[in-house]
């Protein structure tokens, strides 16, 4: 069975020769570690003469880090990747800047990733003449495409990461508490945001499928370990819909939904699922359980995850790294419909060479006919 | 506790903003300080008890904390307010994750703290500085990650070289925390924002009583 097809045999919820592997997103010290060179980091590289190309770079740069890893899919390009060809940031001050979703960021002190730290969007006028990027901008879908043709050929499914609505739309407002705060005070202006960036998420959506990705991946956080970050009824309210929106663009076009969210997402499961997602990454370890999560509804959804890329990952022996891997197939193996990858992403303290244990652990013990319980 | 004060805790725990700025504006020019924070300090507590019971979720804590700023203000337009204490609050060097650190804050100033809030990634020695210039009583660290956990004996150690470690106490929070954080020379570690926000109470009852 090649990449591809183990891959979508997962999704399918059968049993492939074995368990697949993936991971939604590699950050740019490993890819350094993985190629032995630099490869331009998330923070918009003032000295670069194309940011464009720069981003262009790193996105051919993780796909090949996939396959070099064996992974079965690979993440192709995420919504915040997305810029036009003269895009130039703009920067506040010499730390932080306002990248093209109209975000404030900042390169961390390490400078292995950036965070967001503010939000452009204050007011109703503010929202007037906020324009979020256009997936169907000619120079856009060019960086969407070229990745795309990059690995059409290769035996590695494709995934095309976009937000639905919720995510973007706090960042932009400037934090959670924001626009939790306008869903209470100014409803309409909350609604207007998330519309606004709902669309622009669809957009995506449907410009990935243009460029013929395999599998839409959407990845706004829900929740935090303690719960849902808002409560069911103003999810439902202000969210689900826009979940749904993205569903039904890839259920359209016949490609598979992944769904990701950190944290315990118990209380506002079942709506999740009723979108009709394909699967749901990354049942997050010590949170929710791996092994209820499967018995419950591993007949619905494909599951994906979860080794813990919060210490076993970054710290963890080999003999540690295999132990994690096999609690997984052991815990969510069972009939197939499940594909390894980490709890979150294979981000800047992961040791490469667990990544690489993590993918020789499932092609060893996590070959079907499982010896697993 | 009159019945108006109880209308005031009620529509605090039920997310009521008008009606409850409009008892505490009724009530401000005329009802001791001690009573008015009893009564937001009672709500709070509810609050807190539906979050970790699970019927209220982290959007009924930050609105719960808009409420109680806007009563606030009601209060503090009609009366002087003691300040409970002053807090530094920061997500260590290497951590980028405040999600957490900014629920505790807004907590903290709707119970009366005074709240330096440094952001993320933020090195020892800048905190350890912010805690002299401000003569915090508290020093509260997140940290998600347990790779940038150790931050917070650097922290303890930056007190110290700036001669303030006596004069602070040192309470930590966040995904990678736990009991053995403690090893790192803190004081106290939170399970969940409103821990954090009883053990800041604690404290600052402890520093005000001697």
């Amino acid at each position: 069975m090649n990449h591809r097809d183990r891959f979508f045999t997962a999704l399918d919820l059968k049993e492939p020769d074995y368990v697949p592997v993936t991971d939604l997103g590699l950050d740019p010290p490993i890819l350094k570690e993985i190629f032995n060179r630099e490869v331009p980091r998330y923070a918009y590289p003032k000295a670069h003469p194309s940011v464009w190309e720069s981003f262009l770079e790193r996105r051919l740069a993780m796909v090949e880090a996939c396959v070099r890893l064996g992974f079965d899919a690979t993440p192709i390009m995420s919504d915040y990747d997305a810029i036009p060809k003269d895009y130039k940031p703009s920067f506040i001050d010499t730390e932080r800047y306002v990248d093209q979703w109209g975000r404030v960021m900042q390169e961390s002190s390490e400078g292995k990733t950036t965070y967001f730290v503010g939000g452009t969007v204050n007011t109703p006028r503010d929202l007037d003449d906020y324009a979020p990027p256009d997936a169907f901008n000619p120079e856009i879908f060019e960086l969407v495409e070229n990745v795309a043709k990059a690995t059409r050929d290769r035996d590695v499914a494709m995934l095309g990461e976009c937000h639905s609505g919720w995510h973007l739309g706090f960042q932009v407002r400037g934090g959670i508490d924001k626009i939790v705060i306008d869903f209470y005070r100014h409803p309409q202006f909350a609604r207007d945001l998330l519309e606004k960036l709902s669309k622009a998420s669809q957009a995506f959506a449907q410009a990935y499928v243009e460029a013929g990705v395999d599998v839409l991946v959407v990845t706004d956080d829900y929740a935090d370990n303690h719960g849902p970050l808002i409560n069911p009824k103003l999810f439902r309210e202000y969210e689900l819909s826009n979940l749904q929106k993205i569903v039904d663009i890839g259920r359209k076009h016949n490609l598979p939904v992944l769904k990701h969210s950190d944290g315990n997402l118990y209380p506002i499961l079942d709506d999740i699922i009723e979108t009709g997602i394909t699967g749901l990454h990354p049942i997050e370890p010590g949170i929710m359980d791996l092994k209820a999560f499967k018995e419950s509804y591993g007949k619905r959804l494909c599951i994906l995850g979860n080794v813990d890329c919060r210490q076993v990952l970054p710290f963890g022996t080999e003999e540690e790294v295999r132990t994690d891997v096999r609690r997984c197939i052991d815990a969510a193996g069972k009939d197939g419909g499940f594909v390894l990858a980490s709890s979150n992403s294979i981000h800047g303290n992961v040791k490469v060479d667990n990544v690489y244990v993590m993918v020789d652990e499932a092609r060893k013990y996590g070959k079907y006919p499982l010896k697993s319980k | 506790m009159g019945p108006v004060i109880r209308d005031l805790e009620n529509s605090i725990t039920q997310l009521d903003l008008e009606k409850a700025t409009a008892i505490c504006r009724e009530l401000a020019p005329s009802t001791a300080p001690e009573e008015l924070f009893t009564a937001i300090g009672n709500a709070l507590n509810i609050v807190g008890e539906k979050y970790e019971q699970g019927e209220y979720f982290l959007s009924e804590l930050i609105m719960a904390g808009e409420v109680v700023n806007e009563v606030l203000k009601q209060i503090k337009s009609a009366q002087r307010v003691n300040i409970m204490g002053t807090v530094v609050l920061a997500t260590v060097k290497g951590d980028i994750h405040d999600i957490g650190k900014n629920i505790v804050a807004m907590l903290l100033r709707s119970s009366g703290f005074e709240v330096i809030d440094l952001g993320c990634d933020v090195p020892s020695e800048k905190i350890a500085a912010s805690v002299k210039e401000n003569k915090a009583s508290i020093v509260g660290l997140s940290a998600l990650l347990t790779t940038t956990i150790a931050e917070f004996g650097k922290v303890v150690n930056s007190l110290e070289n700036d001669g303030v470690r006596r004069n602070v106490r040192t309470l930590v929070g966040g995904a990678a925390v736990n009991e053995k954080s403690l090893e790192y020379g803190v004081d106290a570690w939170a399970r969940t924002a409103v821990d954090g926000l009883k053990i800041c109470k604690r404290i600052a009852g402890r520093l005000n009583e001697s």
